[in-house]
């Protein structure tokens, strides 16, 4: 029997949506570590969003929706804020990654992976204010480490 | 000379000297296209942009990250933030007059054929949008003199009247399906 494909249902993306936030989301520490893993369920090739534990407990389209526009507001977040704080979030996921903050810097000042972590349909003036500012933010970070100062 | 003669002159004058602010406009503007952090047109997987949000907009001709950069960073890179920011602010307002400038192609597109215009709700939408474009390129210029800092408000007077333009025209009775706004970019107050 062919199954028939019903349109996604609003409550049910909300619902993975609060479900995503509350499992996943709020276990990681600061929204720029939320950011790069939100944006890492997204596939280079396809742009879709995956999450094995989200799909089996909702479905693949579902788990989809509620990870796009999870991405979407934490990138949302970030783009409002301060660079000031948003320094402080990357920070915070510089030392959540235990790398060595040299090594750090130069990957990302060099590879500068934060360009592939904006979401699709961004307005291209939030995504070159958020570049800007994330090379901006590792830039006082860096120059900062050695004498750190209240930032 | 009548009074007429004088006020068609006027007229005239500054159509003039607008059409050279948007000529200059184009010709600059070409430069902001290939910035590093140009996106290109295919970016938008829906072929719509959302929108940029309010808070984004302040920030860009706000003064709080430059305080940040002077205390925590060296001149150099002040300068190249503030440099930074300029460009920002010019790619936004240069954004904000070509969406405005898209809506009221497809609104004069839709409506040119129409039976029952409004004449003065028209006129209302033309001078809304003659001034936003000014706005738009007086902005530009404020940015291209003195950057971004302290032009906040004259920022949020460009964003609150492109709403202003999308209201009138979401006011104006439809000749013909579809949302004249769609696909425009342009936003209308909720």
């Amino acid at each position: 029997m062919a199954t028939m494909i019903s349109p996604l249902r609003i409550s049910s993306v909300e619902e993975a949506h609060a479900d995503l936030r509350r499992r996943t989301l709020a276990k990681i520490p600061g929204n720029f570590a939320r950011l790069i893993y939100l944006a890492s369920t997204r596939d280079y090739n396809s742009a879709r969003y995956y999450h094995s534990g989200l799909a089996d407990r909702f479905s693949p389209e579902v788990s989809a929706k509620a990870l796009e526009l999870a991405h979407r507001e934490v990138f949302r977040e970030l783009v409002t804020v301060s660079l000031a704080n948003l320094a402080r979030e990357l920070e915070l996921y510089m030392r959540s990654t235990h790398e060595n903050p040299e090594d750090f810097f130069r990957a990302w000042q060099a590879v500068e992976p934060f360009r592939v972590v904006v979401p699709l349909g961004t307005n291209p003036t939030s995504q070159a204010l958020f570049i800007s500012n994330v090379r901006f933010a590792l830039e006082v970070l860096r120059a900062n480490q050695h004498s750190p100062q209240d930032h | 000379m009548g009074d007429a003669t004088a006020i068609v002159a006027l007229v005239l004058l500054a159509l003039g000297l607008l059409s050279a602010l948007i000529l200059f406009w184009r010709s600059t503007a070409g430069a902001l296209d290939h910035r590093e952090d140009a996106v290109p047109e295919s970016f938008s997987g829906d072929d719509r942009w959302a929108e940029c949000p309010r808070e984004t907009i302040a920030q860009i001709f706000g003064s709080e990250d430059l305080v940040f950069i002077r205390t925590h960073a060296s001149e150099r890179l002040r300068r190249a933030f503030e440099r930074d920011r300029r460009q920002i602010a010019l790619q936004w307002a240069r954004s904000a007059f070509d969406e405005t400038q898209q809506i009221m192609a497809r609104h004069f597109r839709a409506v040119r054929s129409s039976a029952d215009l409004n004449i003065t709700l028209e006129s209302k939408l033309v001078a809304e949008f003659l001034l936003h474009q000014s706005m738009c390129l007086t902005l530009a210029g404020a940015l291209r003199l003195a950057g971004p800092n302290n032009l906040a408000r004259l920022a949020g007077a460009v964003g609150n009247l492109g709403q202003q333009v999308g209201a009138v025209i979401e006011s104006i009775p439809r000749p013909a399906p579809g949302d004249l706004t769609k696909g425009s970019g342009l936003r209308t107050p909720s």
